[in-house]
């Protein structure tokens, strides 16, 4: 009888817990895909996903999701109601960071760090000064870059121990901030029309290179990524758009990809993947190469506007759709 | 000369020792319960998913870990010596029944959401 008493109480959690689950907004719709796997939102959308060896990341409305590449389990592991918006999540093969503004009297701003193996949540920031950009994590460590004026900081922090570093202070720093092992590189631009300059730190020697892009004149650069010591940037100019890498030792650069090119590129050191317009057809195709050269592959046609591509081992990924019907689809590249 | 008690007292008898058999193992499964709830919560705390809606736990939870465990188990432990003590009352056992399916049902979902991750 004294089980039987323990047995019902326990039925009315998991019955409870089960109600709960089967009720929440944040689930995705999870299809598996020859050697991959299609995530969509429904009624709220993909928004800004990250790739990096198992894991992927993104934002759905209020929430920050991440799924486990490997099973196509996910986990809710940020819920932004109480807040205003969301700053897209950088994932790492070790962690995922994102940020969370809430606007009003307390105009607050939190950075939040996720570990996959412990799986645990820190919030690593809770501050009133602005985000200037989004966090990024290289390993566990996160980087944030924070303030106005001459106040704005670059400040990395490992979870495990909360140690927090600052690697720079000054002003006109942003809006660019990536980071990858040691290096966290940061844009440094007096004016929105200047050129810019880049600030490299190795933060297991303390060496600050300061470097400043060529042929910036008349161009646009989006979308940076920094891996194994190579930065692959977007540059638009005119009506042309490439991919170019630059070694981050000499930001010697050359094309990697030109032409009809749509959304940013992927590049996690070894392959660069990007999307473009279909020759004489409406729809799109996601490309590979390696940065070390070889032949371009066509890894998938996709129909609907791509806006970003992804990519992290064998695995190739891409966001395409606009609003509710945006998606995550993932992929093995091909040999 | 003793006396043999009558066949009403002794269903009377059997059925008291019946209720204070069950209200000793419910009392017993409502600790347990309890120490099992305060190391679930004091796990999803450190995993940074959830809050301690109490706020008197809540504050001792900021004090401490052994602090909080002290206090969550100091006073139901002397809420359950209580109940002991009143058990010839039926209202114990019904308060020890209670408690014991609202804490069972509190430990299963905390181990749901955990088994879920």
């Amino acid at each position: 009888m004294a089980a039987l008493i323990v047995v019902v109480g326990a039925v009315v959690g998991v019955a409870g817990f089960a109600w709960e689950q089967a009720h929440a907004g944040w689930r995705p719709h999870v299809v598996a895909m020859q050697g991959g796997w299609r995530v969509s939102q429904p009624s709220l959308g993909v928004e800004a996903p990250s790739l990096a060896g198992d894991h992927a990341a993104w934002s759905a409305g209020p929430y920050t999701v991440v799924m486990d590449l490997r099973s196509g389990k996910t986990r809710l592991i940020g819920d932004a109601r109480d807040a205003q918006s969301l700053a897209p999540p950088d994932v790492s093969e070790r962690a995922a960071t994102w940020a969370e503004y809430a606007s009003g009297p307390d105009d607050t701003n939190l950075v939040y760090a996720y570990d996959f193996s412990s799986g645990r949540r820190q919030r690593l920031l809770e501050t009133h000064a602005p985000l200037i950009a989004a966090p990024v994590v290289a390993g566990d460590t996160v980087t944030w870059l924070s303030g106005t004026g001459s106040a704005a900081t670059v400040v990395s922090c490992d979870p495990a121990t909360g140690r927090r570093r600052v690697l720079a202070r000054g002003s006109h720093l942003g809006p660019f901030l990536f980071a990858d092992g040691p290096f966290v590189a940061w844009s440094r631009q007096a004016r929105p029309e200047a050129p810019f300059a880049l600030v490299v730190v190795d933060t297991s020697t303390n060496e600050v290179s300061d470097l400043t892009l060529p042929d910036q004149s008349g161009a646009s650069f989006d979308a940076p990524i920094l891996a194994d010591d190579t930065l692959v940037w977007q540059r638009s100019a005119g009506q042309s758009s490439t991919v170019n890498a630059y070694d981050l030792g000499t930001l010697v650069g050359h094309v990697v990809a030109s032409g009809p090119l749509v959304g940013a590129p992927g590049f996690d050191g070894v392959t660069v993947a990007w999307a473009q317009r279909e020759a004489g057809g409406a729809g799109f195709e996601i490309m590979s190469r390696r940065l070390s050269g070889g032949a371009v592959v066509r890894v998938a046609r996709v129909a609907q506007n791509v806006q970003s591509v992804m990519v992290s081992g064998a695995t190739v990924a891409w966001w395409a759709g606009s609003g509710q019907r945006s998606y995550l689809q993932t992929a093995r590249l091909p040999l | 000369m003793t006396r043999r008690p009558a066949g009403g007292e002794a269903v009377a008898s059997k059925r008291g020792i019946g209720s204070e058999q069950l209200l000793f193992w419910c009392l017993l499964e409502l600790w347990v319960l309890n120490v099992a709830d305060l190391l679930l919560t004091r796990y999803a705390l450190w995993l940074g998913f959830a809050t301690e809606e109490n706020g008197v736990m809540r504050y001792f939870l900021h004090e401490g870990t052994l602090l909080a465990a002290v206090f969550k188990i100091g006073i139901v432990t002397v809420g359950v010596v209580a109940l002991w003590r009143v058990r010839r009352r039926p209202a114990a056992l019904a308060a020890a029944v209670l408690l014991t399916v609202v804490f069972a049902a509190v430990v299963a979902y905390q181990a749901a959401w955990l088994v879920s991750l």
